[in-house]
């Protein structure tokens, strides 16, 4: 995870929200560990300095001030590593052995008992725990209250603070990496359900608006995956409103052309000069203009439309579309030989679209071409594809048009009389039947050869 | 011949109206559906003209009731909705044919043709009677071979009784079917039409024989 994700995503999210708090819960652990350990050392290494600074006093009465023997001092050694100071005076304040320069309580130190008092200083450059005690001695020569000062460096008092803390880090430390990779553990394995949500999203075709199947799925990832759900029916809805805004506007659009049609032709029949009937003749083709073009987007509305509710959507063989199509053409031109080469080609699709789809292409090429027209259709399987081939003897479109001519009100020369949306059409149709549509040159390079190839059923 | 056109533009309903005048058949126009039943009931139609987004009504529940009631005039449906499934429609609840707008005249008029000789029982083009020939296409009338020269509304009287090749016809249908809403005309007229047909057909074989009571009915002498 890198640090960027952990401002990101929601495991970061909950990783931060976690590990902070207990990190700072730690460090007050800690804290309080420390303070309470230095309590307690403190109140243990006094107690062993009360006792040491006693058996000082003892002996060094008893010895009379002699110094400390090499005994006393080995079994002073073995219960502590820190150097010790010690510094004795006598009944009437003088000195008697240690070390003289071993400084005095302050004025004011805190008498723990009448006759204890702990003070720290600075000796010789390193820190000091000094206790001072007084001792009623019945001695000969030392008789009265005298004053024992035994100082003694801190190190190891320091030691154990230090190792009761770091034991407790190591603990805590140990703690916030469980408790992380239990969190990554678990946020992965509950973030699971939104991973597979995330999945099913991103392997939809773009056009599938059906609901996500909430079944199985945590309550939290359901309530997502109804917000999602919701949002798609909104969208079904918007694409159905637009689909009947543009129905019925083209409706709309067609019924006064429908008009000026039927207009013009009576006003072509009762024309009484030739230059007024031209003029009708230019209105006339004009209509059929805006009608090619109300109708073409009628279609590509279908189409689209399509797209998202699969309406009408059967089984069909290529073969028999192109056969009925070819059929509703031959009637209509004389400019044009149809020929058919088909073969069973099953698809599954809007019957209705496909015919568009051929209507389109032969439209096209007729279009654009003056002479007559050999127009070859095809159907056949490759094995993975059912296509569609419809091959013209027309001009051909020129290599670095081919992507261009199927964009919406592309044409290729201003004075064509199309509505730029035939190849568009034919376009949309195979995209919304999953095909795949390539533009080529004809065989021998005449003419254009327009392959549509769709998923085999 | 007789039209009833149910189209709620008046523009696209005017050019019909005098398209069908044209080849001369008679037409009622009415804006809504809601008159569709009473002009059914009153006139004589051979041809109904039927748009379907009507402002009151569906031309396809209009359409759907008619054949349910047993009427049988061939209806050509018009109309704006271009998807398969609504052609599908229409003629499976018995309209004849379908025009999708906007359409060219000439078309328009070759269906009605067509719907008219498909009624007409007389599938050819060319009915014979007789000296008298009846182009169902043209609407002319050759006798031995020569146009027939008449007004109209004869020739539209004469048409409804060649079509029925001697069957007898009544004053009043002949009357329902040449006359619309409009003409003031009453069924006496109709006798004046035969008179002058009759006087036309004088030097043929064929006659218009009046049936007493029933009508009149066409007539090859050879058949007296």
């Amino acid at each position: 995870m890198t640090f960027n994700k952990l401002f990101t995503t929601l495991q970061g999210r909950l990783l931060r929200w976690l590990i902070l708090p207990l990190v700072v819960l730690s460090m007050a652990h800690l804290l309080n560990i420390y303070i309470t350990t230095k309590n307690t050392s403190t109140e243990l290494f006094d107690r062993v300095l009360v006792n040491l600074a006693l058996s000082i006093s003892q002996y060094a009465i008893s010895s009379e001030g002699d110094f400390l023997t090499v005994d006393l001092l080995d079994v002073i050694k073995q219960t502590t590593n820190d150097n010790l100071f010690y510094k004795m005076l006598g009944p009437d304040g003088r000195f008697l052995v240690g070390y003289t320069d071993l400084p005095d309580p302050p004025d004011g130190v805190k008498k723990i008992h009448n006759h204890i008092e702990f003070y720290d200083v600075t000796y010789l450059g390193q820190p000091l725990r000094i206790v001072a005690i007084s001792t009623l001695s019945k001695h000969s020569r030392y008789s009265g209250w005298s004053k024992t000062l035994v100082g003694q460096t801190i190190d190891d008092r320091n030691q154990f603070i230090a190792d009761e803390v770091y034991a407790n880090l190591f603990k805590v430390i140990f703690l916030i990496l469980l408790i992380t990779t239990l969190t990554i553990i678990v946020v992965n394995v509950g973030l699971r359900p939104l991973k597979r949500l995330l999945t099913d999203l991103n392997s939809r075709d773009i056009h599938d608006l059906t609901p996500v199947d909430t079944n199985g799925m945590p309550e939290e990832v359901a309530t997502l995956a109804g917000g999602i759900n919701e949002l798609f029916k909104r969208l079904v809805e918007q694409i159905g409103l637009s689909k009947r805004f543009i129905e019925n506007a083209s409706h709309q659009l067609l019924t006064p052309i429908a008009a000026l049609t039927l207009q013009c032709d009576l006003a072509i029949r009762h024309a009484k000069t030739e230059s007024s009937r031209k003029y009708l003749v230019r209105i006339k083709s004009n209509a059929h203009r805006i009608t090619d073009l109300a109708n073409k987007l009628l279609q590509l509305s279908y189409a689209e439309a399509y797209a998202f509710e699969k309406k009408d959507n059967q089984k069909l063989d290529l073969a028999e579309v192109a056969q009925e199509c070819a059929n509703s053409f031959k009637e209509l031109s004389q400019r044009k030989h149809i020929e058919l080469e088909l073969k069973r080609a099953f698809v599954v699709g809007n019957k209705t679209l496909f015919m568009e789809l051929l209507n389109n292409i032969i439209d096209n090429a007729l279009k654009y071409s003056e002479l007559e027209l050999n127009v070859l259709i095809e159907t056949f399987t490759d094995g993975q594809c059912s296509i569609l081939q419809v091959t013209d003897s027309g001009p051909g479109i020129p290599e670095e048009l081919r992507q261009l001519v199927t964009e919406r009100f592309f044409r290729a020369s201003k004075d064509t009389t199309g509505s730029g949306l035939g190849l568009a059409i034919v376009k949309e149709v195979v995209l919304v039947h999953h095909g795949e549509m390539k533009i080529l040159a004809g065989k021998e390079g005449i003419g254009t050869l327009i392959r549509c190839s769709f998923p085999l059923v | 011949m007789r039209a009833l056109v149910i189209e709620d533009n008046c523009d696209i309903a005017e050019c019909i109206v005098e398209s069908l005048k044209d080849m001369e058949i008679t037409s009622d126009w009415f804006k809504e559906g809601a008159y569709f039943d009473s002009a059914v009931a009153a006139g004589e139609f051979d041809i109904i003209i039927l748009d379907i987004n009507l402002p009151d009504a569906c031309g396809f529940s209009i359409l759907k009731k008619f054949r349910n009631a047993g009427g049988k005039t061939p209806v050509l449906i018009i109309s704006a909705r271009i998807t398969v499934s609504d052609r599908v429609m229409g003629l499976d609840i018995g309209a004849d044919d379908y025009l999708v707008k906007p359409f060219a005249l000439n078309e328009f008029e070759a269906r009605v043709r067509a719907l008219l000789r498909r009624e007409s029982q007389n599938k050819c083009e060319v009915i014979e009677f007789g000296d008298l020939n009846y182009n169902q296409n043209t609407r002319e009338f050759l006798l031995k071979g020569v146009a027939f020269n008449s007004s109209p509304r004869e020739r539209a009287v004469l048409e409804l009784l060649i079509q029925k090749k001697g069957d007898v016809m009544s004053k009043e249908s002949i009357a329902n079917h040449i006359f619309n809403f409009d003409d003031l005309a009453d069924a006496s007229a109709i006798e004046i039409y035969i008179h002058r047909i009759r006087k036309k057909l004088a030097s043929s074989n064929v006659s218009v024989a009046t049936k007493r009571g029933l009508g009149y009915a066409l007539q090859k002498s050879d058949d007296v």
